[in-house]
Formats: structure tokens, sequence, C-alpha cells
């Protein structure tokens, strides 16, 4: 755990503060002289031990809900903070933001993460149709289609934070799909569509590997 | 107790409370339809007065049943399953001459939608009577009614049939001194709605 690293630099720096004691002023000046020149000859102070300050960047890949495949840089300010910002594809091209606590340096740590991704108008329209059985003479009038998501979630990461680690997270999210319309000719009739919007608040879940380099 | 038992419970139980409170929901704020030319029987005629013109005109009825196939024209999610989950709403009715260069629809008296389903007592979902301001007119002559829903509360998909369809009755009234020769008249009618649904996933999950 990080509370190692400190019990060993205090355990090192005895020596030294128990030589600066000894010069303290207000000793008895007559006893001073002799007493301390053979301490400072046997053991001069070591360096100061500097604590290595942890990696800062990485790199994750992520595969997940609504997430998709995502590609992301990661900079923790401090070791238990991490801002990612990612490319991501899922039916299209994307990008995902998240802000990430790890209140807990160890191998085992949990993680609460919120993010939010928006991805690009195109296809996404056409597959859900797929999906959805649509039948293709009411394709025209869904145009097409971006979406964008907010989720919060929470998980456990497994690995040292200062090289690579695994994650998996769970979570709730709101995702919101923009829809322009269309306009076509079905059955006879002519139907136009105005743009509409169709939302869902989902259980969301990632995995992710992040490497700190 | 067995532990593993107790958890896997657990889980179930939130996955299953989880599905009632996860849901899906789509609005879509206008969907308009213009329907292919629908004819118009002339149903009879008599006498009576035009306040407006302060003069005798001869009156005839009209009418006609109009099947909106809703499920032809939004996906089944919307049109099919319990009611309770969606909204639709008619945002107006239109009503156009259709036919001949110079077709119009001057001698028109009045004109309603009405929605039945069943044997139940029909409701007005939109009328029109001449001087009610919401006229579509083409230099002097009046070639298209819109007028918006008064009913704009009444939820339409309690009306829908089984098969995803709003069985509609325009009808109205005429100047037959004017109208054109015949016992009929085209016209073509739209309509624009508004449609909303809300589904937990356990709903979507067991299809309702």
């Amino acid at each position: 755990m990080r509370i190692l690293p400190l019990l060993l630099a205090g355990l090192l720096a005895a020596p030294s503060l128990a030589a600066g004691q000894s010069a303290t002023p207000g000793a008895p000046a007559a006893t001073a002289p002799a007493a301390t020149a053979p301490v400072q000859a046997a053991a001069p102070a070591p360096p100061p031990v500097e604590e290595k300050r942890d990696p800062q960047f990485g790199l994750a890949l992520t595969l997940g809900v609504a997430d998709g495949a995502v590609l992301s840089f990661t900079w923790s300010p401090l070791w238990w903070m991490m801002l990612d910002a990612g490319f991501a594809y899922t039916l299209q091209p994307g990008l995902v933001v998240g802000l990430e606590f790890r209140p807990i340096d160890f191998f085992v740590a949990p993680i609460i993460r919120g993010e939010y991704g928006y991805y690009f108008p195109g296809r996404t329209a056409d597959q859900i149709m797929k999906w959805a059985g649509v039948p293709e003479a009411q394709w025209p009038l869904v145009g097409s289609a971006s979406y964008n998501w907010f989720s919060g979630l929470v998980g456990i990461a497994i690995g040292s934070r200062r090289g690579f680690t695994a994650a998996l997270e769970g979570g709730i999210g709101l995702i919101s799909l923009n829809v322009k319309g269309g306009s076509s000719t079905v059955n006879g009739a002519q139907v136009t569509t105005e743009a509409w919007k169709a939302q869902s608040f989902f259980p969301t879940a990632r995995i992710s590997f992040l490497y700190f380099f | 107790m067995n532990p593993i038992r107790n958890t896997a419970l657990a889980l179930l139980a939130l996955t299953l409370a989880g599905c009632n409170t996860f849901y899906a929901e789509a609005e879509q704020p206008q969907v308009c339809v213009t329907l292919a030319p629908q004819t118009f029987t002339i149903t009879g005629s008599s006498a009576a007065p035009v306040a407006e013109a302060a003069a005798a005109t001869t009156l005839a009825g009209f009418g006609a049943q109009v099947d909106l196939g809703l499920s032809s024209w939004l996906p089944d999610f919307m049109t099919k399953g319990s009611s309770d989950s969606r909204i639709l709403h008619l945002l107006s009715f239109s009503v156009a001459a259709s036919g001949a260069a110079g077709a119009n629809l001057d001698w028109l008296q009045s004109v309603q939608i009405t929605v039945q389903k069943g044997t139940t007592t029909p409701v007005v979902l939109a009328s029109w009577t001449p001087g009610s301001g919401q006229t579509g007119h083409v230099g002097p002559l009046l070639t298209s009614v819109t007028v918006p829903g008064s009913n704009q509360d009444l939820n339409l998909s309690d009306f829908l049939s089984s098969n995803g369809t709003l069985v509609t009755a325009v009808t109205g009234t005429v100047d037959s001194a004017r109208l054109p020769a015949g016992s009929t008249w085209t016209g073509q009618v739209g309509v624009c709605f508004y449609a909303k649904i809300k589904k937990t996933y356990a709903e979507l999950i067991n299809g309702n």
C-alpha cells in the first residue's frame, strides 16, 4: 500500500534527524566540539529521500455498453483521480470523456466513474431499424441519427497504479437518440416526420485495460 | 442459510427490479400524413339558412369513412400493445380540393372528423365552419381547410384497432347549389399527429 514507502522513508531519515538534533543550538558549549566532531565524520547525512512521482499519463482500451470500443488517453493529476478522453466507435465514430476516482491505492481498488459520450450522425438509425424490424418502406421517414449519453459507474480495478490495470465497471446511464425526420410515400399516403428523439434509462457496463507509462 | 443461494436470489431480485426501473421512450413531435384523394358521397339535401350570407342555401350532407392505417406509417411499437404507455394526439386535420385545375372548396359549409372504436359513440376530433378562421386560401377561392385538433387531450391510442388502424369519419355539409355537378366530390385529407411511447425494459422483454 501507499503507506509502506512512507515508513521506509521515515526509517532511512531517522539517523540524520538524530544528527541534526545533536547540533541544536543551546547545547552545552564545552562538550559540543569534542562530542560532535567524531559523529559527523562517522555518519554523513544521507541524501534526502524523494518519493517517486506516480506516472501521470496512460493509454486505455475499453469495451462497453454504450461506449462501444474506445481508445482513450488518460491523465492523472492526482494519484486518486483520472481524466480521460478517447475516440470511440460503435455504429458510428464518437468521443467519450470520463472522470474517475480510485480512492485506494492497492492491487485491488474500487472505482467511481462518470462519463459522457457522443456519437456523430450516421448509420445508427439504419441499424436500429434493421434490428427493430421496421419495414423498409418506412426507412426514409427516419433520417440520420446521433446519440449521446451520461453514465455513472462503480467497479473494481486490479493491477498496479504504476503500470497495468484491468477494470470492470457497471452502472446506470441515460442515453438520447436524436433522429432527423424524413418524407416518403408509404402505402399510397405521403408521410412526413419531424425530427424526433428517443431516450432510455439503461444499465451500463464496461471493461477496460489501462497502462500508465 | 445458503449464502450463494441468497446472493443469487438478491441478484435476480435486483435484475427484475431494474427491468421495471429501466425504460425506453420515444417522442415524435409531428408526423403528417396526406392520404390519397378520398371520394365523398353527397347524402341528401335540405334548405337551410346560412347565417353569414343571410340567404337561403340548399345544404347537402356528405361523409366517408377514412381508415388511418397508422401501423403503416409508424413503427409497430408505437401503434400496438397496451395504450397505457402510448400517447397519440391529433394535431391538425386538413382537407384540400383535388381534381381539375381551379378546383376549390367554396361550396363547403362545414366539415368535421370523428373517431370511433367499435360501436362506441363517435368523438369529434376537429371541426370547421366558414369564418372559424382556420382556412387556407389561394387567391379568392377556398382551396383547403386546416383545423387544429379540438380535443388534443384525447389519447387516440385508446381508439386504435388491434391492427393499428384508426377508424375515422369525415362528414360535413355543402352548398349543393354551388357544388359542381355530381353526387360525389373528391378531396385530399391530411392529418398530423403527435406520438409518444414509454415502456419499461420488462414490458419490452415481455413484448407488451
